[in-house]
């Protein structure tokens, strides 16, 4: 591979060839993200869309949403765990990928937001999330969550960016200080209570009872970790790999401490998941979202992609990972599980309200006679705009960050003064 | 303290649909400053055969409307629109051993209302009297309540792309009359009334007979709603109550027609 370094300075002194293939990127994205633009505004005009919501609510938006809102947390939580209990990595790495991981969390807000805000009936009336907050209401909270988590992540990269600009005794100093500690206390704070609140709002969906109930918020948790080590391998594998800076330090860094996290977390999920089924056995409401998820459709996808894949061959990849340090078997783990994650979330979202929907329609085992008229599901051209759009803006968003900031060890601000 | 309630009695439903008649014709020709009771969309006036009071302007059901030439697809239509209150048959059993019941879906203005829990903006609100409301103002329609409700009693308004659902006609209740449905009846299936004052006919029939509130079988997840049901076909009101109810709603609607002149 020819290693590409995406620091501006030296993109100007670059060849031709680098230049013209960064730029491109960026061109493509930003007409990928113009094209999206053009069509979304169809998806405020199809009423297909909002008469579909009286029985089925959230479409692939909510769970596109929770699934980016879930990595930006989840690699931010791993960032701040590290932090939190001085695990600096072999050699130090840790230190040295700090940056580029705190960028990666603060950027994937991007995609998280884009579908959420857009699957809004009334964006014109969101000032009322504020002049009305209701603090009862975990949707509510989710707003002034994500301010406090927007705050302490641009703190803590901003922190770690001056740090990197200092003498190496104030540096040395201030890396121990109480007030690095407290930043880092702060954000893992913000990134738990924003995936405990996450799953909270499924959690009190008392409709749905397929999300209803207290295993919503510690799945979000435990899943957030999972996909925070799983995009992290990636991001690190890619970032130094296109710069041509993948060192030993680095490869041993991601096969031990990522492999590590996906060995403790895939079971625990794993866990929870068949907690549930077994205590939904005598709870028909709740079993039927585990029949609709094995059966059918959605068995295929579970089965194959959750279970076999996701839990599975990850899980035996990850001890391959872990055993021979090998980050190329633990970037293979995270890949398949980047996959496997969404399908989940997809899963979960949608399989949840088509069980619902499944349940009040069976007359025999349905107790109390409430039906919803016949749905079945499927996208939207505009819905996937919207998310493709999202998607550019993020990737267009995360490449200018790599290229304007300076997020390699050592580094000095160039570009960008506030960081002097 | 008044605590308005509703006893549904499912036994003595023909199924007849009047309540739902009642409750579009009602909502869609009441006008009424306050957003809570915002007339519904006139397509479903045109769809319905009743006068349209005003066409929304350029409106992409109009034109959706137009093509419905069938009166099956008109009544789909009309169903995806209006889902205030609905009445479905469930048929049981097998011949020559069969039944029917009617259940009446409809907002059991629960006093645990998980949709105003839930709701972030503060537009899904509780009145003091129970009636739960949304204010389409502070709607950004994130489908939240959508989701806790477990009765399945909300709905998008297309027009407005907000939230909407059953308001016991609030705006009929404030002036001391029976909410449309209730008045329209023919069978006095749906009962409604004051359940803190004892001697309301809502409120003795919920203290002899203890009917289950949210559904045939009883409310779901701790919700506690208001809306009681009676299977058992146990109450059987005296002719005389009913002349009594209507005269009372007699003597009103002419106190408030002589106002208005």
């Amino acid at each position: 591979m020819v290693p590409i370094n995406l620091k501006l300075g030296v993109l100007g002194e670059g060849s031709l060839n680098r230049r013209a293939a960064i730029i491109g990127i960026l061109i493509i994205l930003l007409l990928i993200m113009g094209g999206a633009l053009y069509e979304m505004p169809k998806y405020y005009r199809d009423t297909e869309v909002w008469s579909s919501k009286a029985a089925m609510p959230w479409g692939v938006m909510v769970p596109t949403y929770a699934y980016f809102a879930l990595v930006a947390t989840g690699t931010s939580t791993l960032n701040a765990i590290y932090t939190v209990f001085g695990y600096e990595g072999p050699n130090k790495a840790f230190k040295k990928v700090i940056k580029h991981l705190i960028w990666f969390s603060l950027i994937t807000l991007i995609p998280a937001w884009t579908p959420i805000l857009s699957d809004l009936g009334r964006l014109d009336h969101f000032i009322w999330m504020i002049k009305g907050f209701n603090a009862f209401s975990r949707i509510a909270w989710m707003g002034a969550l994500y301010g406090f988590f927007l705050v302490m992540i641009l703190i803590e990269l901003i922190f770690h960016i001056r740090l990197d600009a200092m003498d190496e005794e104030r540096k040395k100093l201030l890396e121990g200080s109480a007030l690095a500690l407290t930043i880092s206390v702060l954000t893992l704070i913000a990134d738990l209570s924003l995936d405990g609140n996450l799953g909270s709002v499924f959690g009190a969906s008392t409709g749905v009872p397929a999300w209803s109930g207290a295993y919503a918020p510690i799945l979000f948790v435990v899943l957030a970790i999972l996909l925070g080590a799983a995009w992290d391998t990636l991001y690190l594998m890619g970032v130094y790999g296109l710069r041509g800076k993948l060192t030993n330090d680095i490869k041993r860094f991601i096969s031990k401490i990522y492999s590590y996290t996906m060995l403790i977390t895939i079971p625990i999920i794993g866990f929870i998941l068949s907690w549930e089924a077994i205590t939904s056995y005598d709870y028909p409401p709740r079993w039927e979202f585990f029949k609709v998820l094995t059966t059918g459709h959605f068995g295929a996808e579970f089965w194959g992609i959750v279970v076999f894949l996701g839990f599975i061959v990850t899980y035996i990849i990850a001890i391959v990972g872990y055993e021979l340090r090998s980050p190329s078997a633990t970037a293979l783990a995270a890949l398949i599980l980047i996959f496997a994650g969404y399908t989940f979330v997809y899963d979960f979202v949608i399989g949840g309200q088509m069980a619902r929907l499944s349940f009040h329609n069976l007359d025999n085992i349905n107790p109390y006679y409430i039906r919803f008229w016949p749905y079945s599901y499927h996208w939207g051209t505009p819905e996937l705009a919207v998310l493709t759009g999202g998607i550019a803006l993020w990737l267009f968003l995360l490449i200018l960050g790599e290229v304007l900031l300076p997020l390699e060890e050592g580094e000095k601000p160039k570009h960008l003064w506030i960081f002097r | 303290m008044t605590r308005y309630a509703m006893v549904i009695d499912i036994s003595r439903c023909l199924g007849c649909g009047a309540c739902v008649a009642a409750c579009i014709a009602e909502n869609l020709n009441t006008s009424s400053d306050e957003l809570e009771f915002k007339p519904k969309p006139s397509i479903i006036a045109g769809l319905l055969g009743l006068p349209r009071k005003e066409i929304p302007p350029a409106e992409y059901f109009v034109e959706k409307a137009a093509e419905q030439v069938e009166p099956e697809k008109a009544q789909e239509e009309v169903r995806k629109l209006w889902l205030r209150t609905e009445v479905y048959a469930i048929p049981s059993g097998t011949y020559p051993n069969v039944s029917l019941m009617f259940y009446h879906r409809i907002c059991q203005h629960c006093t645990n209302a998980p949709c105003v829990t839930v709701c972030p903006t503060g537009a899904s609100f509780q009145r003091k009297d129970g009636i739960v409301l949304v204010d389409p103002n502070k709607c950004i329609l994130c489908g939240a309540c959508i989701a806790a409700c477990p009765y399945a009693a909300r709905q998008v308004d297309l027009l407005t792309k907000t939230i909407d659902k059953c308001t016991f006609c609030a705006h009929r209740v404030d002036k001391g009359l029976l909410p449309a449905c209730v008045e329209t009846c023919p069978a006095h299936v749906r009962i409604f009334g004051d359940l803190d004052n004892p001697n309301s006919e809502v409120s003795r029939i919920v203290a002899k007979y203890h009917p289950p509130a949210g559904t045939p079988h009883g409310p779901i997840r701790g919700t506690e709603p208001f809306v009681f049901y009676m299977p058992s076909g146990n109450y059987k009101p005296s002719v005389k109550e009913i002349e009594q109810e209507h005269l009372k709603e007699a003597k009103i609607m002419k106190k408030l027609e002589s106002e208005s002149s």
